[in-house]
């Protein structure tokens, strides 16, 4: 018996037992190719190799693997922006990638961390060697899942610069988007379920456990031995770990503390700056609290992005829920609470004090970020703590609701407002008004409250650390 | 000339609008698998409501 989980109120239910319950199935979807002479299964390599396992054996066709690495969302790790895959030089670069608007420097600076991690597992995999000879040949690539369809897309042109025959994409599970994005890099694309209702691959299987590199090694029919010792020590010290990368990779660099805060607790997730290419930095350029009101939680993907990118350019950051998880509900005087300005400015004033105490990194020089009723919090709180606070930002947010705490601020003041936000603009420029000289407006082109059109929120982001760094020359 | 500059002029608008047709169906699953990823991360948040 499959478990169902529920999201968002919607039961789902998962469509494989495991990877290679999938397999089986994906095997009888293939099943023409049995007996075809020259066929090669390559299975993705980690995921898709069980998979892969259970086709070739099914197909009677010899077992490779490919090896291809998804590039994720800065701060939102488990979600692809791009691809790259062994023997190609250009990352693939997806619609994830698009629609947030990361810069092209930047996806290419995350590919090289990956392309290290690559380097690694084919050492592993094939001792260094490279694809075998696959002109001529049938080749069908297997992964444990499609959803935006990078590693696929990555995989299929590596393949394709190999001249085979055919080029055949297989998956147990497929997003109609990702499909669509696979499909003119394969002859064919087979996928036993395609379905819009799709969460992530991991919620397709009742067992997703991560597979280890010893399991490939099992599967393919080789022994388990570890790469030479001096590549391993080489190469640890340029990325970091692996081994919950498969389900978790930002728990890496971020972890979830509760502060106290006027009698009431408060969620906050807590991330050291990093490279983007996975290196930690040698310094930190300050702290970021992006602090959230109430509308945007501080899991929002807008929030988690924008935490992401500011570590990738040296800050610390911590995400705060300014409401407590009952308030968030609303049933329980939430609303009440997020009209409430002194009350969550306090609140705010008490993650700093949380900050200092916990001797943060880069708490001497502390910037705040405000999102909806956040960002009256921030400049309520700038203008009581001229000294700790260097720099506020507001990102879309009811700057307004600060009232006469704005006349007081003297920090260098940053608002951010989507140009098709008409109100929160207005409000906005009479906010600007009362700020100190220096204060700045950017108005994003096209963009609405939550900067949910394509290229918005990354534009929220590069301009927020532009911003950042000419503040810091000065 | 005129109703091939015409029809050419058509054949843009119709590109054009299937274009953006496109790109509204590729921001929706982006936004739709941001979206995913991050409820799928809040449980603290879901568990009580």
């Amino acid at each position: 018996m499959l478990n169902a989980t529920s999201v968002g109120g919607v039961v789902l239910r998962p469509h494989f037992r495991d990877r290679t319950d999938a397999g089986d199935a994906l095997a009888l979807s293939l099943n023409t190719f049995a007996g075809e002479r020259g066929v090669v299964v390559l299975g993705l390599a980690r995921g898709g190799v069980p998979v892969a396992r259970q086709v070739a054996a099914a197909l009677g066709a010899s077992l490779g693997t490919l090896v291809s690495r998804k590039i994720g969302v800065p701060g939102i790790e488990d979600v692809a922006l791009g691809a790259i895959a062994e023997g190609s030089r250009r990352a693939v670069h997806d619609a994830v990638a698009w629609y947030i608007g990361v810069p092209a420097d930047v996806v290419d600076q995350l590919a090289v961390r990956e392309r290290v991690e690559i380097e690694r597992r084919v050492q592993l995999y094939r001792g260094g060697e490279p694809l075998p000879d696959l002109r001529g040949r049938t080749v069908i690539l297997v992964d444990d899942g499609l959803a935006t369809g990078a590693s696929l897309r990555a995989a299929a042109r590596s393949v394709r610069g190999k001249r085979p025959k055919r080029l055949i994409a297989a998956v147990p599970i497929a997003t109609p988007s990702g499909a669509k994005e696979v499909r003119p890099d394969v002859d064919e694309l087979v996928s036993i379920v395609t379905t819009e209702e799709f969460e992530t691959v991991a919620a397709s299987y009742g067992d997703y456990s991560p597979v280890t590199d010893d399991e490939v090694l099992a599967l393919l029919g080789r022994p388990a031995r570890r790469a030479p010792s001096s590549m391993v020590n080489d190469i640890s010290s340029r990325i970091a770990p692996a081994s919950s990368s498969a389900l978790d990779p930002s728990s890496e660099v971020e972890r979830t503390v509760e502060i106290s805060a006027s009698g009431s607790v408060l969620m906050a997730d807590l991330g050291g700056p990093r490279h983007v290419d996975g290196d930690e930095t040698d310094g930190v350029r300050g702290l970021v609290i992006l602090a959230n009101g109430g509308e945007s939680s501080r899991n929002s993907y807008r929030s988690r992005y924008i935490a992401g990118r500011l570590r990738a350019g040296g800050y610390a950051t911590l995400r705060v829920d300014l409401l407590t998880q009952d308030e968030q509900c609303g049933d329980r005087g939430g609303a009440d609470v997020r009209r409430d300005v002194e009350q969550i400015a306090a609140r705010l004033s008490s993650v700093c004090d949380w900050a200092v105490d916990e001797a943060v990194h880069g708490v001497d020089n502390t910037i705040l970020i405000g999102a909806s009723t956040g960002a009256a919090a921030v400049f309520v709180t700038a203008a009581r703590r001229p000294q700790q606070i260097l720099a506020v930002v507001s990102r879309g947010g009811r700057a307004d609701l600060a009232g006469e705490a704005l006349s007081r601020v003297e920090t260098p003041s940053l608002l951010i407002v989507g140009a098709a936000d008409v109100d929160t603009l207005r409000r906005n420029n009479d906010v600007l008004r009362q700020l100190p000289n220096g204060a700045q407006l950017v108005r994003i082109p096209r963009a609405g409250n939550t900067f949910a059109e394509p290229g918005a929120l990354g534009a929220v982001a590069e301009h927020t650390l532009k911003w950042l760094d000419r503040l810091e020359r000065k | 000339m005129q109703l091939f500059a015409s029809l050419l002029a058509l054949a843009g608008v119709t590109r054009s609008h299937a274009s953006e047709t496109d790109d509204s169906a590729k921001a929706a699953a982006a936004h739709s698998m941001l979206v995913a990823a991050s409820d799928a991360r809040d449980f603290e948040k879901r568990t009580p409501c």
